[in-house]
């Protein structure tokens, strides 16, 4: 408030509307100097520190915030990748396994490694007909 | 003169004005009027659609023991261009494929970029060939499929070959095991390295489901052996073995000799492909004449006591028919006929049944139409319309000549009788396994009554005396009644009349008598032993034997032998 009427007394001229120094004393060589006005207050800072503290860091915590979800995602991305490939590779273990085991116990292969081992079939299976039972048929 | 400066930053003014106008403009045109063109050819650049294959399903026997399975294995191929020493890369990959190096030469040497070296390599050679480095050489992955068994049910498995050309249970239930392939939109750099928040889109593929089969490996494995054994002994040239579940129509095993490793079928005989219980057509001879007495018991008004007066041959016309063996005229039952396998008495009950009766019979039977398995080639048999019957048709068909049925037709006759008098049509799928792993029960067989229970007894008894006093003795297993029949038919000549001394053996029966759980069809294409009775019921009892053991068939109560002229 103060302000517009320092500007209506005293026009003081502004350090930007400083004049050329060369052409100043041609104008007016006999015009006292006039003295430059002590501020009446001290003039405000544009930023109050603290909220130059508090800003810069605001912007590094979101920045780095920003920065590390964007690697936290990348590494899940490779992670995720990864399981996959881990995932399909164990299924297809499973399967060669699964394969494994159908062919080890194939009979045709288990009775090529008995007769290599000197086994023999058994003999004819023999059914006795219990006593007094409803089985027993013809021969 | 000096130009004023005004005029100077004038000039430089508008240059720059020009200048960035030019840019704006220019800016304009790829932002706002390009903007979606160049933007869709740099994605198409960063993203790469990658075909995901569906995993095929596997087909397991009734167990769930793997019969066909899918594993990954490699295709190795050359790179010319970048091989550098061809004999030298071809030495050293030769042993591992386990070819001569100078096979290998040509693919590494030709003018192309790309040439199989071997395709579906185990993943372990694989392995050991990447491992050499050597330049131009690369392996790609790719599905292979394998029998884990071999030669096990092979015809009844089939395959699909890379042409996509196919045989068997894979072939039919193609669509099912496939699946669905799916898809991966991935965006790369240009090295080819995962931009990991790019596009990633995956359409899953969806595996095909597995196919849970009627087959019992251990019988199917045994039927093989035993087929293959007798086939040798008879010096034969092939031979079929059917056995099934009357009951339920489940098909434990079908086994053709010769066979074939579907892991090789590259380099096998084409013919053994099909599966001949199915695909092949046969006269059937004697086995037929169950139909033949089903149809007098029911439309002929024959009993089982009626005595027929039964000579040695017979004269239709100008065709004479006879019996295996010369014999006096003879009093025979119904089931004396069936068990001494009377030709002339099998015509003579024709007679009382008549054209319509019989060919009546022979269709609710199933002949003349495929049954009902869906299985791929099929047959369906040949069974002349009545109108075409000669005046020796009724004769010769009474016996099993004149008509042409597949092996499986023919166990299907021997299992409705076997299911008193109820056909319950073959099945070779118990159900699918969804890759969830959730069962989804194939539907039950579909059923229809072909004759009446009291008849399929009566047939039972006279089958029953077959083996116990008749032609089939050779099959008998002590512990069991057995009921079957012996069958020994002439084998057609295309040109016109029949092979001489060529024949197809057989013996098809079921056990326990009055309990029936297991139905073998035991047939021997010319066998050197001629008959069924010789070359076919010791098939059919070492298959039986095996069946009672592997499905813990307890002995059941006999049933009554029929009236018999011979034995009153």
């Amino acid at each position: 408030m103060s302000v517009p009427a320092r500007k209506a007394s005293m026009p003081a001229p502004s350090p930007r509307r400083a004049p050329a120094p060369a052409r100043a004393p041609a104008r007016t060589p006999s015009a006292p100097p006039v003295p430059r006005p002590a501020p009446s207050r001290r003039r405000r800072p544009a930023f109050h520190p603290g909220f130059l503290f508090f800003s810069t860091a605001l912007i590094t915590v979101l920045v780095t915030g920003v920065v590390m979800l964007n690697v936290l995602l990348a590494q899940q991305a490779f992670q995720v990748r990864t399981l996959r490939g881990n995932v399909t590779d164990l299924r297809a273990k499973g399967v060669e396994l699964t394969d494994r085991v159908a062919t080890l116990s194939a009979p045709g292969r288990i009775q090529t490694w008995a007769n290599a081992h000197g086994m023999v079939t058994p003999p004819d299976v023999f059914v006795l007909p219990v006593p007094g039972s409803t089985g027993g048929g013809h021969p | 003169m000096r130009r004023p400066p005004g005029t100077r930053l004038v000039i430089l003014l508008v240059t720059f004005v020009v200048a960035f106008g030019g840019i704006t403009v220019r800016l304009g045109f790829l932002q706002l009027r390009d903007q979606r063109a160049y933007a869709a050819q740099g994605l198409a650049q960063r993203v790469h659609t990658i075909t995901l294959p569906a995993a095929r399903g596997m087909i397991v026997d009734r167990d769930g023991v793997p019969l066909a399975i899918t594993v990954q294995a490699r295709d190795i191929y050359a790179d010319p261009r970048y091989v550098v020493d061809p004999s030298a890369t071809a030495d050293a990959i030769a042993p591992l494929l386990k070819v001569r190096p100078r096979t290998l030469i040509p693919g590494l040497t030709h003018g192309g970029s790309f040439a199989y070296l071997a395709r579906q390599v185990d993943v372990g050679v694989a392995a050991k060939i990447e491992a050499l480095s050597l330049p131009g050489i690369v392996a790609t992955q790719v599905p292979k499929r394998e029998y884990p068994a071999g030669d096990l049910a092979s015809q009844t498995l089939g395959f699909r070959n890379m042409d996509g050309q196919g045989y068997g249970l894979e072939e039919q239930y193609q669509s099912l095991l496939a699946g669905r392939s799916g898809q991966e939109r991935v965006e790369l750099s240009p090295g080819g390295q995962l931009i990991p928040e790019g596009v990633q889109v995956v359409n899953a593929p969806v595996a095909g489901s597995t196919l849970v089969t009627t087959i019992d490996r251990q019988i199917q494995f045994q039927a093989q052996q035993y087929l293959q054994q007798a086939v040798r002994d008879n010096h034969a040239k092939g031979g079929t073995i059917i056995v099934m579940d009357p009951r339920t129509g489940d098909i434990y095993a079908i086994a053709n000799y010769p066979t074939f490793d579907p892991n090789a079928f590259a380099t096998a005989d084409p013919d053994t492909f099909l599966n001949r219980a199915l695909t092949d057509m046969f006269e059937p001879g004697s086995v037929n004449k169950i139909i033949t007495a089903a149809a007098g018991l029911e439309v002929g008004g024959v009993s089982m006591s009626q005595r027929f007066s039964v000579p040695w041959e017979r004269t239709i016309g100008t065709f004479t028919i006879h019996d295996s063996h010369v014999h006096p005229v003879e009093q025979m039952t119904l089931g004396d006929i069936i068990t001494e396998s009377s030709n002339i008495g099998a015509s003579e009950v024709a007679d009382r049944v008549g054209k319509t009766g019989l060919a009546t019979y022979l269709a609710r039977f199933g002949f003349g139409r495929t049954t009902g398995l869906g299985f791929p080639a099929e047959a369906a048999g040949q069974v002349p319309a009545t109108p075409d019957w000669t005046d020796t048709s009724l004769s010769t068909i009474s016996y099993g000549q004149g008509i042409s049925v597949t092996p499986m037709q023919m166990a299907s006759v021997y299992a409705t009788v076997a299911n008193g008098g109820t056909l319950i049509q073959p099945r070779l799928v118990l159900g699918t396994r969804d890759p969830g792993g959730v069962f989804h029960a194939a539907p039950a067989s579909p059923t229809r009554a072909v004759t009446t229970r009291t008849t399929a007894d009566e047939l039972t008894q006279m089958l029953s005396s077959v083996v116990s006093g008749g032609t089939g003795m050779n099959a008998q297993i002590p512990g069991y009644q057995v009921a079957g029949k012996t069958g020994t038919a002439l084998i057609p000549n295309p040109a016109g009349g029949y092979y001489k001394n060529a024949y197809v053996a057989s013996f098809i029966g079921f056990l326990p008598a009055s309990a029936p759980r297991v139905v073998v069809a035991a047939i021997i294409d010319r066998p050197t032993t001629v008959y069924g009775g010789v070359a076919a019921a010791p098939l059919f009892q070492q298959v039986a034997r095996y069946a009672i053991h592997r499905l813990g068939i307890a002995p059941s109560s006999p049933v009554q032998l029929p009236p018999s002229a011979f034995h009153p």
